[in-house]
């Protein structure tokens, strides 16, 4: 019997979940004719976009663990066969089959969904195999630019040609040092000294996912949001509010050896304040410009100024305290669970912040009190 | 500030044998102070003991007169000290300097004080190019060592605990740090050194600890001890003293 966590089979689980539960969800839409069944779609595409795209960055990135299901039926040989190959050639291969499982599944969502009428549902697979296929050529490019590599550390035992980076380590520097000095303003005190040295750690320890998956996640809300007119508006912001999570839990090992360090480094003093502020602060930025996205896109819609800003504000502050628990994570050095529950409270907050639309403002702050109560009682040191 | 042990002993793990066993020593914040001893003698457990870093001491633990109970390496922060272990801790994908700007920042230390001080390591350590343009994980050892010595006297510490500064330093730079132990001591910064390089330490040192598998063989001025054994050395006294001990 593999191990579930190792083998192939065990890895694709989570994606074939994903999927089986998309389509009892779309025949679910699809059984009562009066349902919005299209935002449906919409609600899981989020997820499906950015889990494709963080395993399609983990198979480049560590080709040897099988962690999608397109190695899947291959054997453990030809999976590190596949790995020594020009990543490009790799990326395009699985590209097929990724693009292939996306589209059927999405088809059979759109079947049930609209009964079978052949114009909606090559509308959906259409747009779904579009932008599947943007995704991929995203991919590409960046493995053409070398931005994406395999190095050793990735191929314990295996003679590999480790392509150089296009960012040189002075080049690196410099602009993590300029990001660091841009955190520094942000933030006052002591938090700020905190804030410019986590950004320094973690630009330079994963500068390319850090860079490049907070705007890809605004990318895809941004296009949520926009795309979906009218229909998404509360899926659209609840995406919005999961985006970050799926995409922060994910890069948590990074943050991990970055807060470990932070511990080990006794010449470091602060404040248990100074850290929350520079938490805080964190999450804030983070959030913000989902924020600014919903802003606009309620701008667009119109309404009033006053319940506008008061609907914003309540999502702001969810997503802040959802990013909170997130940085507090960070530096805990496990994930216990009262910060999983807190961390949970805070996203059905703001889900509820997003389904009432004036008053929803009150979850978020109760959510953002009760996680600075937490950061408050729970310091490490 | 004076730190006492009275009477403690310390062991890992109930049952058991003590790594320290009933140590009854003052160590004055303005003096240098040597810690010597052989491998596995409690050197390092002495250290971590004065930090505050193990708990569980029998015995009292006194600085300044006021009992100290209290784990997590508080002590550290509370009492101003600079430490250095023996397994340098370094911010890796920082350059030392950027480490230095960053804890002279949360230390609230000057702009003058921080670029003397780093005059001072800088002509003492022959801190060169690599601290200020390279991250720390690509440090040699020797370099991780200059750089853990230069956070430890960063600013104005009350004290400083220097374990095994010599490791991996160069000639040079063993030199220099006499230099920066000398120049902190003049400012009014005491250290603790542990060491093995006894002829550093009698070089260094006005007091000295001497252990021996966790007991306390002696402890006090270092002029005394070699009076007491009529001008020998150090290294002398030490080989007299535990050559029967040493395997």
């Amino acid at each position: 019997m593999p191990d579930p966590g190792r083998s192939v089979f065990g890895a694709a689980l989570p994606a074939g979940s994903l999927m089986f539960l998309g389509a009892i969800a779309g025949v679910i839409a699809g059984a009562d004719a009066q349902s919005r069944g299209e935002p449906i779609l919409y609600l899981l595409a989020p997820a499906w976009f950015f889990q494709t795209f963080l395993k399609l960055w983990k198979l480049l990135r560590y080709p040897r663990s099988p962690a999608w299901p397109f190695p899947l039926g291959l054997s453990y040989a030809q999976r590190r066969g596949l790995a020594g190959k020009f990543l490009g050639r790799m990326l395009i291969d699985c590209c097929v089959l990724s693009a292939a499982a996306s589209t059927a599944f999405c088809i059979a969502q759109s079947m049930a969904m609209h009964r079978f009428a052949a114009n909606k549902f090559a509308d959906s697979a259409a747009v779904f195999f579009f932008e599947n296929a943007l995704l991929y050529l995203f991919m590409l490019a960046l493995v053409a630019g070398k931005l994406l590599r395999p190095t050793k550390s990735d191929f314990p035992g295996l003679v590999f040609r480790v392509l150089k980076p296009r960012l040189s380590m002075v080049r690196l520097t410099a602009l993590s040092r300029f990001c660091a000095a841009a955190a520094k303003r942000l933030l006052p005190g002591g938090a700020a000294i905190l804030a410019q040295r986590q950004a320094l750690y973690l630009l330079r320890m994963d500068f390319f996912s850090l860079s490049a998956f907070p705007p890809l996640a605004l990318a895809i809300t941004g296009f949520l949001l926009f795309y979906g007119k009218g229909n998404v508006g509360l899926v659209g912001e609840a995406a919005a509010i999961i985006a970050p999570f799926l995409l922060m839990i994910d890069r948590t090992p990074v943050f991990d050896e970055a807060a470990k360090k932070l511990f080990e480094c006794s010449y470091y003093r602060y404040s248990p304040v100074d850290r929350t502020i520079a938490n805080a602060g964190f999450a804030a930025v983070t959030c913000a410009p989902f924020a600014v996205m919903i802003l606009l896109r309620e701008l667009h819609h119109g309404g009033s100024l006053l319940w506008l800003s008061l609907h914003v504000a309540g999502i702001l502050l969810a997503l802040c305290a959802a990013a909170l628990c997130m940085t507090l994570r960070w530096l805990q050095t496990e994930w216990t669970m009262p910060l999983a529950a807190m961390a949970a409270t805070s996203l059905l907050c703001g889900v509820l912040a997003c389904a009432i639309p004036q008053w929803g403002i009150v979850f978020s702050v109760f959510a953002l009190g009760a996680t600075f109560l937490f950061a408050k009682n729970h310091q490490p040191r | 500030m004076i730190f006492t042990l009275k009477n403690c002993s310390f062991a890992y793990a109930a049952g058991t044998d003590y790594a320290l066993r009933n140590i009854e020593l003052s160590i004055n914040s303005v003096h240098v102070t040597g810690l010597a001893g052989a491998n596995g003698s409690g050197k390092t457990t002495l250290i971590r003991v004065l930090l505050g870093q193990l708990i569980d001491i029998e015995g009292r633990y006194v600085i300044d007169g006021a009992a100290v109970s209290d784990g997590n390496g508080d002590i550290v922060h509370r009492f101003n000290i600079g430490y250095a272990p023996d397994e340098v801790v370094l911010d890796e994908y920082l350059t030392g300097y950027e480490i230095m700007e960053m804890a002279a920042a949360l230390r609230k230390i000057s702009a003058p004080d921080f670029e003397s001080d780093m005059a001072l390591f800088t002509e003492n350590l022959r801190l060169e190019d690599w601290f200020q343009s390279r991250q720390c994980r690509t440090y040699s050892s020797g370099m991780r060592r200059k750089a853990a010595v230069c956070l430890a006297y960063l600013g104005k510490p009350a004290f400083v605990v220097l374990d095994e500064p010599t490791n991996g330093l160069d000639p040079l730079s063993v030199y220099g740090l006499k230099q920066v132990i000398r120049a902190k001591k003049e400012a009014g910064t005491g250290t603790l050194i542990a060491s093995h390089i006894l002829d550093f330490v009698e070089k260094t040192a006005d007091d000295c600890i001497l252990l021996c598998k966790g007991t306390l063989s002696y402890a006090g001025k270092l002029t005394e001890l070699v009076k007491a054994h009529n001008g020998a050395t150090l290294e002398e006294i030490y080989f007299s003293l535990f050559s029967s001990h040493v395997p």
